[in-house]
């Protein structure tokens, strides 16, 4: 029993470290509980989906798809059409996302076959991949836009007349979707506040009486990421999810089994990419601003650290680690600089501490993951040239 | 042989019908989701002189109250809206009120000249200032 | 013939080449003063020469491309600042030591005079052995993760710039130079190293031309400042690293690089040279940013160090290097070349179309190169 407990915490070794850092962290930043919940459910919806992008290259036995800024690069220029345009609300969004679709096909082909050329280092290549790639898309939106694409719309473009702005402002869609369905938690004593300040609204109003405060839900927002997580189930049945789960076990055997490895690889990256692009446009809808030239940048970075904090590894990821990491890694995320602040009087040491903790969890998850697979080698070949004679 | 091509013909058909029918639903987005800004000017144009006072609300929202040669401007979401108006004479009287259901389709951004709508003639759409 | 030297060249480099010559070309016809270009390209080789040398230990062994260079670049950064905070302590304990040990020349009026050598000096000094201990450390981890070593050097540098961001802000430095005016702690983003060794490496030895000379009616003022000492030094780090693998341990390295397996039977201690390997690459990182800033003239602290793998990287590959082989003209051709492209770009760029792209093709062309050496088929 004890044994049992002990085994659970040794395999979420990293979820527990967290929850003790939050532990320690929660009481020094000083936030009220509904806060909290209210800024952990707005991440939730923010940035699940981006996450849950990356679970189908892991399940292809492709490692973490840092490729997933290209589908961040296509959703943005998605956006930044419909901006022009001004198409707004839920239409605008669908457009995007119709826009952004085949060029993040393209894109996924592309790195598809980048990363068949570049076996047992794909992480590594799609990680330059979304450097070149961002500078190909920094050499389309800052001079090809306004002079071979056409924009127009002086709000976009920089004054020189070509050329889109560092910041956007995407009023027409903010928050269309995590509005649509527009839900409040609240105590009667809140209740009465809000619809006095909202008006008797279209609001499904919840009324908790020990609850503490207003929090306010995305619901819609969540009932797309529950839409997508059934997909994500469903697809581990099919005929290609099967495929992709043989050949991330030995892409040898599968291939002997009659699988085709490069096409079903590919298949893998252009699903992932695709719904990266999704997810970077319900990330941005959320924000309500694109940041032209960074928003895609630490897309990646975010979502990959936040999974591996909720337990996954390289080579396995389940849907319980996104959400899981999604809340740690947010979590920490709202307190380090408070905490940093009362702690040593300075915000900028849990600023850094939050950044160091990205790429250190990354970096601890390859280790760990690359030292593993290692010694299992090691082990293989020495059973294969001792028999079993050879000492494991 | 022949059926062999048929199949890959058949293949071909289905997805453009797919793509045409992702184009459709892409214009039709682009048609109910644009967001249009309606000018609305009280200035004499032509043989329309401009009016004393005029309320206008567009999508029954908020009325705003143009004087002579005033200019505001609205949003409207879709290819279509609605605008009511009421015009005053010298002494503060409404003299007529206008409901009227306008089309923009395709275009971006339209102006229209509250005289000649008052005056219950066509030509009231005119071209956004820049 | 013609085919053979693409093949061996590779589409990008062969593009990148033409890209280069076109500029060159391109640039008197505009109105950019070639001299000048050329002047600051070479002044570019040499800071940024010796960090591209850190390259080709690690790759010759076998551990791949260096993403891990800000590791290196760190120890040096601590080395720099460190002789700054301490250059008074320094300079007393030499001159201490030379009275005990009568040591007739280590005077303190020599110390005087000598102060900004003894001060760069000094930052090379401190910094090779932390260099050297973060390096062995590096290694060992790199030894457990064989395979893997590329993605894991990219974090590995990663988080410890941004661990260091942490630390810069806490380590007790006081020198007033370095430190925040207004709270007296934390090292500032950008310290200047004027008063220190500035330039100490780019004016020894410089040689200076000035001149005007008429080209097709229009006079052009040549204006050159060739950093003789900083290339002197690039030359004197390359030969040593060149005379390294030509020793017993260099070629047990390239062995271990080139055919592990073999390496072991012939009984090298695979990752021994591994971790030598690393070690050097760290330690030659550490020289090579105290280099570039006495060049550059300031220190560059916090996320400064992020992101200066990448060229350095680039570069080895735009001169022919591959993931596991590359040699000491790998690095002169191809810092020689990026550095090149680097200088030129935006000057061109900035007459013909009236902006700069410099930014954007740095990213394409960098990136575009080391994706090409990584899709290239391995021998295994």
């Amino acid at each position: 029993m004890v044994r049992k407990f002990f085994d659970i915490i040794a395999n979420n070794a990293v979820p527990a470290v967290f929850i003790l850092i939050s532990a320690f962290a929660i009481p020094l930043s000083g936030f009220s509980a509904s806060y909290l919940v209210q800024e952990l459910l707005t991440r939730i919806g923010r940035n699940s989906f981006l996450i849950l992008s990356l679970l189908i290259p892991i399940m292809a036995g492709m490692g973490l798809n840092f490729g997933m800024v290209l589908g961040a690069m296509a959703g943005q220029i998605g956006l930044l059409f419909i901006c022009d345009w001004g198409i707004v609300g839920i239409p605008g969004m669908v457009l995007a996302c119709l826009i952004g679709t085949p060029i993040a096909i393209i894109l996924g082909i592309f790195c598809g076959h980048i990363l068949n050329r570049a076996k047992g280092r794909e992480m590594v290549t799609s990680y330059i991949l979304g450097f070149f790639i961002n500078g190909v898309y920094q050499m389309t939106v800052l001079y090809l836009m306004g002079w071979i694409i056409p924009i127009t719309n002086p709000n976009l473009l920089l004054s020189r007349g070509y050329g889109v702005r560092n910041a956007v402002s995407l009023s027409g869609i903010r928050a269309v979707l995590d509005n649509l369905i527009p839900t409040v938690i609240t105590n009667p004593e809140g209740a009465k506040q809000f619809l006095n300040v909202n008006g008797a609204g279209s609001f499904f109003l919840i009324q908790l009486p020990f609850f503490d405060g207003t929090i306010r839900i995305p619901l819609a927002t969540f009932i797309i990421i529950a839409l997508f997580c059934v997909f994500i189930v469903w697809f581990r049945k099919t005929k290609l999810g099967q495929d992709m789960r043989a050949i991330g076990q030995s892409q040898s055997v599968a291939d002997s089994a009659g699988i085709p490895v490069n096409r079903t690889r590919i298949i893998a990256i252009v699903i992932s990419t695709v719904l990266a692009c999704y997810g970077q446009i319900i990330y941005l809808q959320n924000m309500g601003t694109l940041n032209t030239y960074n928003s895609h940048d630490q897309a990646g970075m975010f979502s990959i650290a936040a999974l591996l904090i909720g337990g996954a590894s390289v080579s396995k990821a389940s849907i319980t680690n996104v959400f899981v990491g999604v809340i740690l890694f947010h979590l920490m995320f709202i307190v380090a600089p408070m905490a940093g602040k009362n702690l040593i009087g300075e915000a900028q040491i849990g600023e850094y501490f939050r950044v160091f903790v990205s790429y250190g969890i990354i970096a601890i998850a390859l280790v760990l993951h690359a030292w593993k697979r290692n010694r299992e080698r090691e082990a293989a070949r020495r059973s294969l040239r001792g028999g079993n004679g050879g000492k494991a | 042989m022949f059926v062999a091509f048929l199949k890959f013909l058949m293949r071909w058909f289905q997805r453009l019908i797919v793509l045409a029918a992702l184009i459709a639903l892409g214009v039709w987005l682009f048609y109910i989701g644009r967001e249009h800004q309606i000018f609305l000017d009280n200035k004499t144009s032509g043989n329309f002189k401009a009016l004393e006072q005029i309320n206008v609300s567009v999508n029954g929202g908020e009325i705003s109250e143009l004087m002579q040669r005033e200019r505001d401007v609205k949003k409207v979401v879709g290819p279509k809206f609605e605008i009511r108006a009421e015009i005053f004479d010298e002494d503060g009287e409404i003299v007529s009120t206008i409901s009227k259901e306008i089309k923009i389709c395709f275009s971006k951004d339209i102006m229209i000249n509250l005289p000649t709508l008052a005056a219950g003639e066509e030509n009231f759409i005119v071209p956004a200032p820049k | 013939m013609i085919k053979n030297f693409i093949k061996n060249a590779g589409w990008p480099r062969i593009i990148i080449g033409l890209f280069l010559l076109a500029l060159f070309i391109t640039a008197p016809f505009v109105g950019v003063n070639v001299f000048t270009s050329f002047n600051n390209t070479i002044v570019r080789f040499g800071m940024n020469g010796v960090m591209v040398l850190a390259m080709i230990p690690m790759v010759q062994a076998g551990c791949g491309l260096n993403f891990g260079l800000p590791l290196g670049i760190i120890a040096g950064l601590l080395g720099a600042t460190l002789s700054i905070e301490l250059n008074t302590e320094i300079l007393a304990k030499l001159a201490e030591l030379g009275i005990r040990y009568k040591i007739s020349w280590l005077t303190r009026e020599f110390l005087t005079a000598y102060r900004e050598p003894a001060g760069f000096a000094s930052a090379i000094l401190i910094a090779i052995p932390i260099a050297a201990v973060l390096g062995w450390l590096y290694g060992k981890l790199l030894n457990r993760v064989k395979g893997d070593e590329m993605m894991i050097a990219t974090y590995v540098g990663f988080s410890s710039v941004s661990f260091m961001c942490i630390a810069w802000l806490l380590l007790p430095y006081k020198h007033p130079t370095m430190v925040w005016g207004y709270a007296g702690r934390g090292l500032r983003t950008t310290i200047s190293v004027e008063g220190y060794w500035l330039h100490i490496l780019n004016d020894w030895l410089s040689l200076n031309f000035q001149d005007k000379i008429e080209i097709g009616g229009k006079i052009l003022d040549v204006n050159l400042s060739i950093p003789t000492g900083m290339l002197i030094f690039f030359a004197v780090m390359a030969f040593i690293v060149w005379i390294f693998m030509r020793t017993k341990t260099g070629t047990a390295m390239t062995a271990v690089g080139s055919n592990p397996e073999f390496a072991r039977a012939s009984g090298v201690n695979v990752d021994k040279m591994r971790t030598i390997s690393v070690m050097m690459s760290t330690i030659l990182g550490a020289i090579g940013i105290i280099v570039y800033e006495q060049s550059f003239g300031f220190i560059q602290l916090y996320m400064g160090p992020f992101y200066m793998a990448l060229p350095a990287v680039a570069s080895i590959l735009l001169g022919g290097a591959s993931v596991n082989k590359a040699t000491i003209l790998n690095v002169v051709v191809g810092t020689f070349l990026f550095q090149g492209i680097l200088t030129m770009t935006p000057t061109v760029f900035n007459s013909v179309f009236q902006t700069d792209m410099s930014e954007v093709i740095r990213l394409i062309v960098s990136n575009g190169m080391i994706l090409y050496a990584l899709t290239r088929k391995v021998r295994a």
